[in-house]
């Protein structure tokens, strides 16, 4: 490696690509850090290749994540910073745990038909849950809708058996708006939300909910009218 | 990355993270529901599996809440520095495994111009456009190694096994990838005082 010198001369510019994106071996990497620390201009176009390389990962689409992750998120945070997220949440167990019987009860997911004896409520006696609906795609049944009146309300999705999509919008219609909720990940055709309802959409009119895969076709509708 | 966002109450990224380095847990709240999905989305692109990316997702935005006070802007945006964190995490996770598991449908959307979504019809900003619309100009083969090292943390000898061609080959395709791509973000990629990057 060569000492300080003027940007254009500088052998180690060939290499500052590879470093910004992460993929120079460590060998290659200290010599170039340790050449960093005396070349102003390295640094500087270092810097611009470290925003553009930042940029790609901003690629990765949103997803929702699945219900009980800011719950989780609590019990491992620190001391003075735990708690913050825990008001309001809790309902959201319970409303997810009931889901779970409902799915059990209709044969979708039994693998995640986990919940104990002493919560063996439906889904319907949940705090909050106004309306259910079934999901159904091509091939048949493929999870089960929920709307929770409250504040916020909420939709609850549960899904099973869309092993052609990576990943869902989720549409809710009420007759005059068609709303996306956002994009949630679904693992082996498999996936469950929990997701506030907009204002904007009251959860007595609404009148379907529907799954749109990457392509723009709807895989799955949960009709609430029926 | 050069975005500086604000959210509903007002409150910056960087704004957020100071509040956060003083214990302020309404920011804590709000930069967590602010990035949750980004962070969880990545991780999931980049693991697959959703037990998995839940987990990582969460390290990675109590990372950014235990190291909110060393957070330096001029090094470059919040959101690069979370989505930075979120990488390196889900890519430490996949080494565990002891062999790279590569989504090919993954990598495909990743680098499809094309698979333009609602959500970034509706709400993209100025520079996801702008990066998807730069990558789009790139040779497939120049795409595909910067989104190998970027979304994988392949190193250059990794994407020469991965793609059957000699290093140097592959290390021409990173080098002249991302020299277009800042070519092609041109002013979207704000210069800064960046000698290294802790966390590449």
């Amino acid at each position: 490696m060569s000492g300080p010198s003027e940007h254009g001369g500088c052998a180690e510019r060939t290499l500052l690509p590879e470093l910004a994106i992460g993929s120079l071996n460590g060998a290659e990497r200290a010599a170039l850090l340790a050449h960093l620390e005396g070349c102003q201009a390295c640094r500087n176009e270092l810097a611009e290749l470290l925003a553009a390389a930042d940029g790609l990962l901003l690629l990765a689409p949103s997803l929702e994540p699945p219900v009980g992750f800011e719950v989780g998120l609590v019990g491992r945070a620190p001391g003075r910073l735990a708690g913050a997220l825990r008001p309001g949440r809790r309902w959201l167990g319970r409303v997810a745990a009931g889901l779970l019987l409902v799915a059990a009860g209709a044969g979708i997911g039994g693998g995640l038909a986990t919940s104990p004896a002493s919560s063996g409520r439906s889904l319907r006696t949940e705090p909050g849950v106004v309306r259910l609906a079934v999901l159904r795609s091509k091939g048949g049944v493929s999870g089960v809708a929920a709307v929770a009146a409250g504040s916020p309300s909420r939709l609850v999705m549960r899904v099973s058996g869309l092993g052609q999509a990576y990943w869902v919008d989720c549409v809710v219609t009420d007759g005059h708006h068609d709303v996306s909720l956002g994009r949630f990940a679904l693992t082996g055709g498999r996936g469950r939300w929990t997701v506030r309802l907009p204002a904007l959409v009251s959860p007595s009119a609404i009148e379907s909910a529907e799954l749109v895969g990457p392509g723009g076709t709807v895989l799955a509708r949960a009709d609430f009218t029926r | 990355m050069s975005t500086r966002r604000a959210g509903p109450d007002g409150r910056s990224d960087e704004a957020l993270l100071s509040a956060i380095a003083l214990g302020d847990k309404e920011a804590a709240v709000a930069f967590v529901r602010r990035y949750q999905a980004r962070v969880y989305g990545l991780a999931y692109s980049i693991l697959g599996e959703a037990a998995l990316a839940e987990d990582i997702a969460q390290e990675a935005l109590l990372r950014a809440w235990r190291h909110a006070a060393v957070y330096d802007p001029r090094r470059g945006s919040a959101a690069g520095w979370l989505l930075t964190i979120t990488r390196n995490l889900a890519v430490d996770a996949l080494r565990l495994r002891h062999h790279l598991s590569i989504d090919g449908e993954v990598l495909a959307r990743l680098a499809l111009a094309s698979t333009e979504s609602p959500e970034t019809v509706a709400e993209v900003h100025d520079e996801l456009r702008a990066v998807r619309s730069a990558l789009a100009l790139l040779p497939p083969e120049q795409r595909r190694a910067l989104l190998y090292a970027a979304f994988y943390g392949l190193t250059a000898k990794e994407i020469a096994e991965e793609e059957s061609i000699p290093l140097g080959t592959a290390k021409t395709r990173i080098r002249s990838g991302l020299m277009k791509l800042r070519e092609a973000l041109g002013p979207l990629t704000a210069s800064g005082e960046a000698s290294s990057k802790e966390a590449k």
